[in-house]
């Protein structure tokens, strides 16, 4: 059965073919509930509430993106709405020219590290940005909006960010040369 | 560039998170789709301009009704809606009286508390020629209950003048006679004499009983012309002596105060509405089951016939198309006669709670 056709008897309300979609992404829209929310037990709760919702409002669904991406976003709205709840902190910096740094050293050292890892030791702000920023793909406008935050306030935390991720792969045995650290 | 390449880097470790979901969401999930109904009703736009149509629709039909209701006998729309467009069938003789006994299924409306169908008409007087305001003997404003100032003329010392009762007791408790209302008649007579249209003042005229088409109320016109004449000749002479205070009656409250009463009478009624415009010496109005004549004797009087029924009256106040007028031989009766553009409104008060309603309106053959 083609995608296509289990939109088509999602939207009928057919009780195979939304079993089909929620095995098809599960893993997948799973995974993204998890990078948000450290806690398991939310990320579960958040995972049913949003696959419930894809199965509820598939009829708003137009077609024109993927099927996917559109399910993603349901995913990421529902776990930011769970870190509002539990009133997500996120430090304000105006000016973040001097914290300005070069991610030469993380890309270089990242590979070699355990990112999971790290990005469970980062604090809840931090990875909301990288999760928003990096890995989906949103920019600092979009993530001032769906936060509620200011443009500077998302770009600051990213930088800040990148500082603890740096901290982190020193402390993995990762030092930085001289030159890196300039 | 550089940060593209973290990006990819993160986006590729963030696989690292995919995990498949316990089974129990899946469970769960079930459980809340098997309890959601399948059928979804879905919201469109025009969905909200119907909602508010209907309820638009809604409250106007309420109001309309309520209107309608309160307004009673002044909307005869409703009344020959309902087939009573000959309700002013009467048999003969008796007039009064039959309509006392009028069976309460051929009434237009349901009978009304008897409260409320007192009417309420009252007679502004101002005996100044330059205001109009009423006032009476002392200058202050007066106001005059029809239906009561009938059921005063009837009864004698006692009735009530609506807000006029103070000044009418004391002119009873000093003995003077209770016509300060006759007074204002004939002042209005003076008043209006030229300005009536209904009421010819042209009385060298002489009536023709041929233009009416109903030979039947031939020869109590006839006989009208005798009476009025010493009627008149006595009126001339009131007109005389209150030229110089040139007073002012009008009917201050409007027709749509009314309340419709048990004995209302609705009917649709052929009439001469040009030789009425033309102040011919008598008018004809004549229902569909019997007619109704209104026979202009000249002075500011005229005669009803009704059939057997006949009765004449003067007038005591104008204020535009509407004229109040006081039967001669029965001072408990009044008569309001609202002339309209296409139709005739005629009232018949008899005593407080006592009124008749006849509307005539043309019908074209």
């Amino acid at each position: 059965m083609t995608e296509s056709e289990i939109i088509k008897g999602c939207k009928k309300q057919d009780r195979q073919c939304q079993r089909l979609l929620y095995d098809l992404y599960a893993e997948r829209l799973f995974g993204v509930c998890l990078r948000y929310l450290r806690d398991r037990q939310e990320a579960e709760d958040v995972y049913s509430e949003g696959m419930y919702k894809v199965l509820t409002k598939i009829k708003q669904y137009s077609g024109s993106g993927s099927l996917y991406g559109w399910m993603k976003r349901i995913m990421v709205n529902e776990s930011l709405m769970r870190l509002r709840k539990k009133k997500l902190q996120l430090q304000d910096i105006d000016d973040v020219s001097h914290l300005l740094e070069d991610d030469s050293y993380i890309e270089e050292n990242l590979f070699a590290a355990d990112i999971k890892a790290m990005m469970d030791e980062l604090p809840t702000g931090y990875r909301t940005i990288i999760n928003l920023y990096l890995i989906e793909g949103y920019k600092h406008r979009e993530i001032a909006e769906m936060l509620g935050i200011s443009i500077n306030t998302s770009k600051s935390q990213l930088i800040l960010a990148k500082k603890r991720m740096i901290q982190f792969l020193e402390r993995m045995g990762h030092p930085r040369t001289e030159s890196e650290k300039k | 560039m550089k940060e593209d390449k973290l990006k990819d880097s993160l986006r590729m470790s963030a696989e690292a998170y995919n995990e498949k979901p316990p089974q129990i969401i899946w469970n769960e999930l079930e459980k809340r789709l098997d309890q959601k109904p399948n059928h979804v009703v879905t919201f469109h736009p025009w969905m909200k301009y119907a909602a508010s149509l209907l309820l638009v629709t809604g409250v106007v039909s309420l109001i309309s009704y309520q209107m309608g209701y309160d307004n009673g006998a002044q909307d005869m729309a409703m009344a020959e809606m309902a087939g009573f467009q000959d309700l002013a069938y009467v048999e003969n003789v008796g007039f009064y009286e039959k309509l006392d006994e009028f069976p309460s299924d051929r009434l237009a409306y349901p009978a009304l508390p008897r409260d409320k169908m007192q009417v309420r008409n009252y007679l502004r007087v101002n005996k100044s020629p330059h205001t109009n305001s009423m006032t009476d003997a002392s200058g202050e404003a007066v106001d005059l209950d029809l239906a009561s100032y009938s059921a005063g003329q009837s009864a004698g010392a006692g009735a009530t003048l609506g807000t006029n009762d103070a000044v009418q007791k004391s002119k009873l408790e000093h003995g003077e006679p209770d016509h300060g209302n006759v007074t204002q008649t004939d002042a209005e007579i003076t008043t209006l004499a030229d300005a009536n249209v209904l009421m010819d003042d042209d009385q060298s005229t002489p009536r023709d009983p041929s233009a009416s088409t109903e030979e039947e109320a031939a020869p109590e016109a006839q006989d009208a012309m005798h009476v009025s004449e010493s009627v008149d000749a006595a009126r001339s002479k009131k007109r005389q002596d209150l030229t110089s205070t040139s007073e002012m009656v009008e009917i201050v409250d409007d027709i749509r105060e009314e309340k419709l009463t048990p004995i209302s009478i609705y009917g649709k009624f052929r009439e001469d509405l040009e030789s009425f415009d033309r102040a011919q010496h008598h008018f004809i109005a004549k229902t569909t089951a019997m007619p109704w004549m209104i026979d202009n004797l000249g002075g500011n009087s005229l005669r009803l016939i009704n059939g057997g029924y006949t009765e004449n009256f003067d007038l005591i106040a104008l204020e535009g198309t509407r004229r109040a007028m006081k039967s001669q031989t029965d001072a408990s009766k009044m008569l309001e006669l609202i002339a309209g553009d296409d139709h005739l409104v005629l009232h018949i008060f008899e005593a407080e709670s006592t009124h008749v309603r006849v509307k005539l309106l043309p019908v074209k053959n």
